[in-house]
């Protein structure tokens, strides 16, 4: 499939790219030094260190996505390499497709080095695992379910903006995204329908991260409902999907000068 | 082309739309709130907020007010987060004077108003003072917490006291701390600090409770005078009074008393006292 | 009767500028083109003439405001007509970090091929194309003679029909000219069908079987050289030496064509009729006949002269 081809290109030239490495290698770093963190803290040390490796997964995959994502097309375009490529018996969806496989399989890597990295240092902390660990992983899976989210926010800015616009929009609407249930909550409690309509229009409209954070329970060791978990990924999987379907648009649209 | 993205596009929509609502069903409306469970002290969130902790404390203030909020409305009767929400906000900016003050009252007040924990007021207004010796309103706060909640008059009075050294106090701290001292308060008192709660609350819940304690102090200022005026018919009539209706009967009122929310008076001849109807909403403590 | 590979009717192009994208700029004005089988078409024309407007177009990489293009019978949009074509951008870059044999691998890969079947056509290309010796060399690594010829590479890694050149002689110095010279007429001789765009009149005049001249937008001559501009001799130049310029004038009059350059005269007739009465009167002077030529008309007048811009000095050709 030509979509497969193009996923594996990407996913060539992420690997190769050095700001991929230095990001993946400072999270790895991090996760480590949890381990001498939890030496001088009192309190449970593996809490710590599941805390702090999941975030560190969920920031650095951000930092990768908005950074490797505004790029994506964008350089494509700058570059004119999609001349060449378009004129290839290839549509342009697949291109956007591929791209996005692409970038979400590089970061299901980066993902699954990082989550071994932290059960690494729990193993060298407790010397064995326990039946919840297992939800350190979920946890990853949700955290890469995030990710891909937010690569398709990156995407799809990347197809009609340049880099510097593209990553301040994607971070803004990650930090808006975080606040999201705050802002329908207020909406909620105010007196005028009018803010009551906007926050929960911008609720629904705008990404909800907070669906997608179960870190915090994971660091205590409690599981999390299966049907929560459910519903959190296939909100991510197909808001992810939307934004892509837009970008689509767009990128078919448009004339290459 | 384009009709198949609409409609996918369409779809996606409705689905993302659909899931969140499910998730928000199963996980409840307040899970970010819930998050303060797990979450690590006001300090460090203070660290990670990188200069921006004034921000943050907002967000977490106005957490502490839905939550509050969204609570009661649902008639739980749990308020375990209310104190850790507003420490953190505190921890954030210091200096947030309205969420010590919302703190105190929602704190102090009996459940199912408020969490019932007056004890985590004080501290909470403590923790106000030192770290902004010059509000006078927060030892106005401290005083009527040992006052009104946990009637420890002493203590009380100490509070107005030491506020009405600032300057900036008003005039009445001076006196009402004499008062407190001579007679553990009066309910004249007690309706001009209810008074200045409501006229200086910043926001809707604080004017309504506020509003509320007046009520009862009205309800309870009509009981007395009801009970005055039915001892005076005792006497004249020289026998027990019944009940109220009796006295409607008699043509001696005019109409059956209402409690400021319109519910009926009731006497109670075996105490001889004039009590709120069992389905008046008038706060009863 | 010839097949028509490419046409376009009333092909047509307005971009919108400025900042509220109100100010309409014609870059392509009612283009109507037929090119044929196996033959090379050059598109020429002064640089913003809308050669590139019109490949892009081609390539359906832009939408056009008004008329439409078809390419081997198929509208341009059509993608499984794009099997048979191929296209070398203008002044192409490509992934750098890509070897030769990974790009045109992964280009190739969109065609669908085979595994065995794209490997030996990545191979065959690359030899063809003189490449092969740096396949395992990453791109950033190429001159930009590799490049370009790279890039004709993977134009034609499909086996295509039609390949599409745009500008593809540029920056490269003559050897690369002549390489990418080579390579074209090799396409031809395959059966193919090129178009290329270029403002470079000398590879026009080499090259092209037919050719179309843009300027502005609109295309304002088309079709053979020979239909083009008479190429028939018209003028005639005489070098002469022994007699100065002055003498010349004096001999034939002073409205005669003449100037000096080192120690011979140069004369210019308008008839060639005209030489039999001219030689006499030299040799009777003692002057001496160095060489006649006859002038045609250039590609670079004929251009410049339909293009707007003062026509210069006929320079001679040399004889055939």
């Amino acid at each position: 499939m030509k979509v497969l081809h193009i996923a594996r290109n990407t996913f060539r030239e992420c690997v190769r790219d050095k700001v991929l490495y230095n990001l993946v290698i400072f999270a790895v770093l991090i996760i480590v030094s949890s381990l001498i963190l939890g030496a001088i803290t009192i309190g449970d040390v593996k809490q710590i260190i599941i805390n702090l490796g999941l975030s560190t997964i969920s920031l650095f995959g951000t930092l990768i996505a908005i950074f490797i994502g505004i790029q994506l097309v964008h350089k494509e375009i700058d570059k004119k390499t999609v001349y060449s490529l378009l004129s290839k018996p290839v549509a342009r969806h697949e291109f956007i497709l591929g791209k996005y496989l692409g970038l979400s399989m590089t970061l299901a890597v980066n993902v699954c080095v990082m989550i071994l990295g932290v059960y690494a240092a729990v193993l060298y902390l407790r010397h064995s695992f326990q039946v919840s660990d297992v939800q350190i992983l979920l946890a990853g899976v949700l955290i890469l379910i995030e990710l891909m989210l937010v690569i398709a926010i990156a995407l799809l800015f990347s197809t009609f903006s340049t880099p510097a616009l593209s990553a301040l929009f994607a971070f803004c609407l990650y930090v808006i995204g975080h606040f999201n249930t705050d802002i329908r909550e207020y909406g909620l409690s105010s007196d005028s329908w009018i803010t009551e309509v906007v926050a929960s229009a911008m609720y629904y409209l705008l990404p909800n991260f907070g669906n997608f954070n179960i870190i915090s329970r994971t660091a205590h060791g409690q599981f999390i409902s299966s049907h929560i978990y459910f519903l959190a990924a296939v909100y991510g999987l197909i808001y992810s999907l939307g934004l892509l379907l837009i970008a689509m648009w767009v990128f078919q649209k448009r004339d290459f000068k | 082309m384009n009709t198949v993205l609409l409609m996918l596009l369409l779809l996606a929509g409705t689905g993302v739309y659909w899931s969140q609502k499910a998730i928000d069903e199963r996980a409840g409306q307040f899970r970010s709130t819930e998050e303060v469970l797990y979450l690590p002290s006001g300090k460090v969130i203070k660290t990670l907020a990188l200069g921006h902790s004034g921000l943050l404390a907002d967000v977490y203030w106005m957490r502490a007010v839905q939550y509050y909020g969204g609570k009661r409305l649902k008639n739980e009767r749990r308020f375990d987060l209310l104190d850790p929400l507003i420490g953190i906000a505190t921890t954030l900016d210091p200096q947030l004077i309205h969420a010590y003050r919302f703190g105190a009252i929602f704190l102090s007040e009996r459940s199912p108003v408020g969490a019932q924990q007056p004890e985590k007021a004080l501290a909470l207004l403590k923790q106000g003072i030192e770290r902004n010796p010059d509000e006078w309103q927060l030892y106005r706060d401290l005083g009527f917490v040992y006052y009104w909640y946990l009637q420890d008059y002493k203590k009380g009075a100490e509070a107005f006291l030491e506020g009405s050294k600032n300057p900036k106090a008003a005039a009445w701290m001076k006196t009402f701390a004499a008062e407190l001292m001579a007679k553990g308060g009066s309910r004249e008192s007690a309706r001009f600090l209810w008074e200045q709660f409501y006229d200086t609350a910043d926001n809707e819940q604080m004017k309504r409770n506020a509003r509320e304690n007046l009520i009862r102090l009205q309800a309870l200022d009509e009981m007395d005078i009801l009970r005055d005026f039915i001892s005076k018919i005792e006497a004249r009539l020289g026998r027990p009074v019944e009940s109220i209706e009796e006295l409607v009967k008699l043509g001696l009122l005019k109409h059956h008393p209402l409690d400021p929310k319109g519910f009926t008076y009731i006497y109670n001849p075996q105490t001889r006292c004039v009590q709120l109807s069992p389905d008046s909403t008038v706060r009863r403590y | 009767m010839p097949q028509v590979v490419i046409r376009t009717e009333g092909l047509s192009k307005t971009y919108r500028t400025g900042f509220w994208k109100t100010k309409p700029v014609l870059a392509l004005d009612n283009l109507n083109l037929e090119v044929f089988e196996n033959e090379i078409f050059g598109c020429l024309g002064p640089n913003g003439a809308g050669k590139s407007t019109t490949l892009k177009l081609l390539m359906s990489l832009i939408y056009p405001t008004a008329g439409r293009a078809e390419i081997l019978g198929e509208s341009v949009f059509n993608l499984e007509a794009r099997r048979h074509i191929g296209y070398l951008p203008e002044s192409p870059y490509f992934y750098e970090y890509l070897t030769a044999e990974e790009f045109l691998s992964y280009y190739g890969s969109l065609f669908g091929f085979s595994k065995s079947e794209l490997k030996s056509r990545v191979d065959h290309y690359l030899k063809l194309t003189d490449v092969f010796h740096a396949r395992k060399l990453q791109l950033r690594k190429f001159s930009k003679g590799m490049l370009q010829r790279v890039g004709i590479a993977q134009a034609i890694i499909g086996d295509p029909k039609v390949v599409f050149l745009d500008e593809p002689m540029s920056g490269l110095d003559p050897i690369g000219r002549r390489e990418v010279r080579n390579l074209i007429l090799q396409l031809k001789r395959e059966g193919r069908t090129i178009f290329f765009s270029t403002h470079i009149l000398n590879d026009v005049e080499t090259l092209c079987d037919r050719i179309a001249i843009l300027n502005r937008g609109t295309v304002i001559g088309s079709g053979t050289l020979n239909e083009l501009f008479d190429q028939e001799v018209s003028r005639v130049e005489v070098v002469i030496s022994g007699i100065t310029v002055d003498r010349l004038r004096d001999l034939l009059g002073p409205e005669t064509s003449v100037s000096q350059t080192g120690c011979t005269s140069r004369l210019e007739l308008q008839a060639q009729s005209l030489l039999a009465g001219i030689v006499a009167e030299i040799e009777q002077a003692s002057g001496k006949i160095v060489s006649i030529n006859p002038m045609r008309q250039t590609m670079e007048d004929y251009f410049l002269k339909l293009v707007g811009k003062p026509e210069r000095r006929a320079t001679p050709r040399p004889k055939d």
